[in-house]
């Protein structure tokens, strides 16, 4: 069992069970600009994934 | 970490405000934060007509969404840009013209779409590609049309307000880059409202005081459906490389986005001369009527050509 993220429709496995903050630290995914959204309910950085997990990263930056 | 409110799971951490909230206190949060600026600013009131630029995105309809919840008279306009991303296979336009369709219905607003193509006989991708300035600043250009069709149909259609999506990131991306050119005009100008002039509506933005990742989370725990996508043109845009600098600041330093907002906000009226905030506009476009400062055609009617 992994942990799945999909960032910009990519597909990435963890191995370990995490934070999200560490998640994303290992993604270089800068958490003030992007969401962490699993089994559809937003999760703040010190939520732990496990084993199992299928998250989404969310960029929420936009502009032009 | 628990929500500050009630004490249950945290759904949004918001160091920016020393606070967590979870899904039901944050839903409450953003439209009583909204509330607050738009009196603050004295932005409108419940019996002005408003129209809000839509553009499909998380902003403009989380922005909607919040002001039919406050029981404003909000109308949507979304302006059709022709906009395609064959690398991507997407329909950009068609498919963010589709969410803000959707949302109307889903809410029983009411959305006007002006479509570019059929108005002026070009997409923006035409339009862009026209011209050097439009194949190296396409937003530039986008911004331009935007604006012209925004103001017109709010001054067409008796819309004293235009309210627009822009958040706090927004404003703090747009304050930095004029900052470091030291765009005055631009700077002077910056302001959470413009009041009227004859030819133009009262602008207001009342997200200006929310974060960007904020209104997102609005919008995702809403299940508000928006398009995610990024426009095809605002690749490698100025204002998305301000605010990945901006957000380096933010993670050392929570809440500098919001100060270097706000603080200016404060400080406009010592640095700038009040009186010379507003230039009054007193000439106006000979082909569509909208004011200029050139005294010849504007901006616009000199890109379609008009002469």
């Amino acid at each position: 069992m992994t942990i799945t993220i999909i960032l910009h429709k990519q597909e990435f496995t963890l191995e370990k069970e995490t934070s999200v903050m560490r998640a994303m630290e290992l993604l270089e995914v800068s958490p003030e600009a992007h969401l962490a959204v699993r089994d559809g309910k937003l999760l703040t950085e010190d939520e732990r994934l496990y084993q199992g997990d299928l998250v989404q990263f969310i960029s929420v930056i936009s502009g032009g | 970490m628990n929500c500050k409110k009630c004490g249950q799971r945290a759904a949004i951490k918001m160091p920016q405000h020393n606070m967590a909230l979870c899904r039901e206190h944050f839903l409450e949060w953003i439209p009583l934060h909204t509330q607050r600026t738009i009196e603050k600013y004295r932005m409108f009131t419940r019996e002005e007509k408003i129209l809000v630029a839509v553009s499909g995105g998380k902003d403009s309809l989380a922005l909607w969404d919040v002001l039919q919840r406050l029981g404003y008279q909000a109308d949507g306009i979304y302006i059709h840009l022709g906009i395609t991303d064959p690398q991507n296979e997407l329909a950009y336009s068609d498919t963010s013209c589709t969410f803000s369709r959707q949302f109307a219905e889903q809410h029983g607003l009411n959305l006007h779409v002006v479509n570019v193509k059929e108005t002026y006989g070009e997409t923006i991708s035409e339009i862009n590609s026209r011209s050097a300035h439009g194949r190296a600043k396409p937003c530039s250009i986008c911004g331009l049309v935007k604006r012209h069709i925004m103001n017109q149909f709010a001054h067409d259609e008796g819309y004293p307000v235009l309210a627009t999506g822009h958040n706090l990131d927004d404003e703090a991306a747009a304050l930095f880059g004029n900052t470091l050119t030291w765009t005055v005009d631009m700077l002077k100008r910056q302001s959470p409202r413009l009041p009227a002039m004859p030819g133009f509506a009262r602008k207001a933005k009342p997200f200006c005081r929310i974060y960007e990742r904020e209104s997102a989370a609005y919008a995702l725990m809403r299940n508000i459906a928006y398009i995610y996508e990024e426009c095809p043109f605002s690749g490698g845009a100025r204002t998305i490389q301000y605010k990945q600098m901006l957000n380096q600041l933010e993670k050392r330093s929570p809440g500098t986005k919001m100060n270097f907002y706000i603080q200016f906000l404060k400080a406009q009226s010592e640095l700038f001369n009040e009186t010379q905030a507003a230039i009054p506009i007193e000439e106006y476009c000979p082909i569509c009527g909208q004011p200029t400062h050139s005294g010849q055609l504007c901006a616009f009617c000199r890109l379609m050509g008009a002469e």
